[in-house]
């Protein structure tokens, strides 16, 4: 980066399946002035601001930047929206930390949400296209066949999937701002109804309301603020094309070129044992041990075994998703950013009671659309 | 009282209702049309040689032109699956029910389709599958001419032959 | 290559929504309902605001003092449509969308004039004409239309 960016303020709204307490732009106000706060600064501090969410059609409301301009405070300053499906929220940060980087802007306002109780994100994500094959089975149908490939190549055994999923709810228990809290066992998870076979209703993300807004600066304003930042390492995003012979959406190619990138950058040779902690994103159980190879925790291989082990769990080696991850909370534009700034308060020292002890560097990550845009960054006590 | 009232209004209800007029283009229209006469066309990149069903006009990998059409198998090999058990919003199939990757022969990338004829917990990766038409005189050129797939009954593809195959 | 013919296709997309108004939109509605009144509320830098928003558009600070305006007004712009659409427009005959400033307010509310629509200019003098009682549902169309004031 041609400069150093620190992340100096990070909020997020109570997420909930319907925040029927607020309007759109309510919910975003409730992350931005948590942000801002956390940063000690105000909106006549802010240079520019970037916002993203999911496609529009999830709320029905058209260009949302447009009429959100006045409540992110954007008035007489850049303002532009960012979208890459899924990983949006976490793209969104990464557009605010080159807005930083380049020199141009001191203080960024990153924002991201989505309200997805307003209209019906299988409806809105599956539109009928024309002069294609009709769309036959949801988001689950369309992940669910690469589980079932992982599942296949590395013969993990049933249990991982559930395993999954009921640690990241013992993690949600953690995180005040968690959407699904209730703790569940191995045996709920396995007994819920199959939806997607081999995936079952409790390995499934929820569908929430919600946002987060990451305020990122120099380094001069950094270190004049009232806490201790998270460095920014580095941040990237890649995306591949949907077409291509060969891809492989169980261990993508955007995906370890993107990890690779961020690690060179971070100067960090084996992630396994540098970074303490991550934020991943993992909407249906499974994704989490295939992530664990995509990123270069493990072989290829040997991310199913890593979780049989329970080295991902909090307070083992590699705590995953200690905020409780996309499983427990998803608001789907918004999910990309909290991975980031959970990632962020990890390095902070300020997670709470979902707080990894001892953290130095920590991975933030977003996957969206058919697996084709990842965006990732290197959080990090130290510039 | 010099307030509005005290309990909100809550919610209110849109529908949004978007009309469209799309044209396929050249490559995507010659596909469709020929569906209606039981073929499968898909594009060979002018480089690498691979083909691509649907035809893309250009690889994403070589970024080359895929300029020459090529007809495909209506069968190839189950690589994945998925059996679902859940409805999805416009569709009226019977659950549970099979959604399929597809490596057709012939064919570089694969498809999604349904695999119907057989009971879900049949379908096998590396099961072979073909093609069930629509009767001749009901194809009207577009994806519904394919009603779904339906195992051929041939021996599985060995393993090796699909398992790093999406 | 012979000339291909082109392929032409109808889609049409519908989704159903249901949006959360929020405190303030969500009590500027509750309003029009039950009071048959409308309220702003003022916001520092820009007045009074209608619809309330909550925050200043300005410098984005919160604002919430609540501020009665008066059902009748100022057009600021207009166009008239001549040929509605069905199912998109609100009325299926000519009718024009207007901003009306109305008397108290220092911002635009977007609404309809449904008749007299040739006599409407920047400055016409309009009032609102309220849905009956039993038609209100706490939406901005319990404001019917504005029509032109009698002079």
């Amino acid at each position: 980066m041609k400069r150093p960016v620190a992340v100096v303020g990070v909020g997020q709204t109570r997420h909930a399946s319907r925040r029927a307490d607020v309007s759109i732009a309510e919910l975003v106000r409730e992350a931005v002035d948590r942000a801002l706060l956390d940063a000690g600064l105000e909106h006549r501090d802010i240079d520019a601001v970037v916002v993203g969410k999911a496609p529009d059609q999830l709320e029905g409301v058209m260009q949302p930047e447009q009429f959100l301009a006045g409540a992110l405070g954007a008035h007489l300053k850049p303002l532009i929206r960012v979208h890459t499906a899924g990983s949006v929220g976490a793209s969104t940060a990464i557009t605010g930390v080159t807005h930083v980087a380049s020199g141009l802007f001191e203080r960024v306002l990153a924002v991201a949400f989505e309200k997805q109780s307003e209209g019906n994100a299988m409806w809105a994500l599956s539109p009928k296209m024309p002069f294609t094959a009709p769309l036959v089975a949801g988001a689950g149908g369309f992940f669910a066949p690469y589980c079932r490939a992982y599942i296949a190549r590395t013969g993990a055994p049933p249990h991982i999937g559930p395993t999954i999923a009921a640690n990241a709810r013992a993690n949600a228990a953690r995180n005040d701002y968690a959407h699904l809290r209730e703790p569940m066992t191995v045996e709920d998870v396995t007994n819920s109804p199959v939806l997607w076979d081999p995936i079952r209703y409790l390995e499934t993300c929820p569908s929430s309301d919600g946002a987060c807004a990451l305020v990122l600066a120099s380094e001069e304003t950094a270190r004049k603020g009232p806490r201790r930042p998270a460095w920014v390492k580095s941040a990237a995003s890649y995306a591949e094309a949907m077409w291509v012979p060969g891809r492989d959406q169980v261990n993508p190619l955007a995906g370890r070129v993107c990890a690779k990138h961020v690690y060179e950058r971070a100067g960090i040779r084996d992630p396994w044992r540098e970074i303490q902690t991550a934020e991943i994103y993992v909407p249906f159980s499974w994704f989490e041990a295939m992530w664990l190879e995509n990123l270069g925790f493990c072989d290829v291989g040997q991310g199913w075994r890593v979780v049989d082990r329970g080295e991902q769990r909090f307070g083992a080696h590699l705590p995953i998703n200690p905020s409780g991850g996309v499983l427990c909370t998803n608001p789907i534009g918004a999910s990309g950013m909290l991975r980031l700034g959970e990632a962020a308060l990890q390095v902070m020292g300020r997670a709470g009671d979902h707080q990894v002890d001892g953290v130095k560097n920590a991975l933030g990550h977003a996957y969206g659309g058919g697996a084709q845009y990842f965006a990732m960054w290197v959080v990090s006590t130290e510039r | 009282m010099a307030e509005p009232p005290r309990e909100p209004i809550k919610y209110v209800d849109a529908l949004v209702r978007l009309p469209y007029h799309y044209v396929a283009g050249d490559c995507r229209a010659r596909y469709l049309r020929a569906l209606k006469d039981k073929k499968i066309l898909g594009a060979r990149c002018s480089e690498t040689g691979k083909v691509f069903v649907p035809p893309l006009v250009n690889s994403p990998e070589s970024l080359a032109p895929a300029d020459e059409f090529v007809e495909v198998a209506d069968r190839g090999v189950v690589t994945t699956f998925c059996i679902v058990n859940i409805p999805v919003i416009g569709r009226a199939l019977e659950l549970p029910y099979v959604v399929a990757s597809i490596a057709l022969d012939g064919a570089d990338i694969s498809i999604h389709a349904l695999i119907q004829e057989c009971k879900p917990e049949e379908v096998r990766m590396g099961m072979r599958v073909e093609a069930v038409w629509k009767p001749d005189g009901e194809r009207e050129g577009s994806h519904e001419d394919i009603l779904h797939f339906r195992p051929t009954g041939e021996p599985d593809m060995p393993r090796e032959g699909f398992i790093n195959r999406l | 290559m012979a000339e291909i013919p082109p392929l032409h296709q109808e889609v049409v997309l519908e989704f159903p929504y249901k949006h959360s108004t929020g405190p303030v939109i969500g009590r500027f509605l509750a309003g029009l309902k039950e009071q048959k009144k409308i309220w702003g509320q003022r916001v520092r830098g820009q007045g009074v605001v209608v619809p309330p928003l909550g925050y200043s558009e300005l410098d984005g600070s919160a604002g919430d003092e609540w501020v009665e305006v008066q059902p009748t007004g100022t057009v600021t712009a207009v166009a008239v449509v001549h040929e509605p659409i069905e199912g998109l427009h609100p009325f299926t005959t000519p009718f024009a969308f207007v901003l009306v400033r109305l008397d108290g307010a220092d911002t635009a509310l977007a609404h309809v004039v449904k008749d007299d629509v040739a006599r409407l200019r920047v400055g016409t003098r309009v009032e609102a004409v309220w849905a009956p009682d039993d038609q209100r549902q706490g939406t901005i169309r319990d404001i019917a239309c504005f029509r032109i004031v009698a002079t």
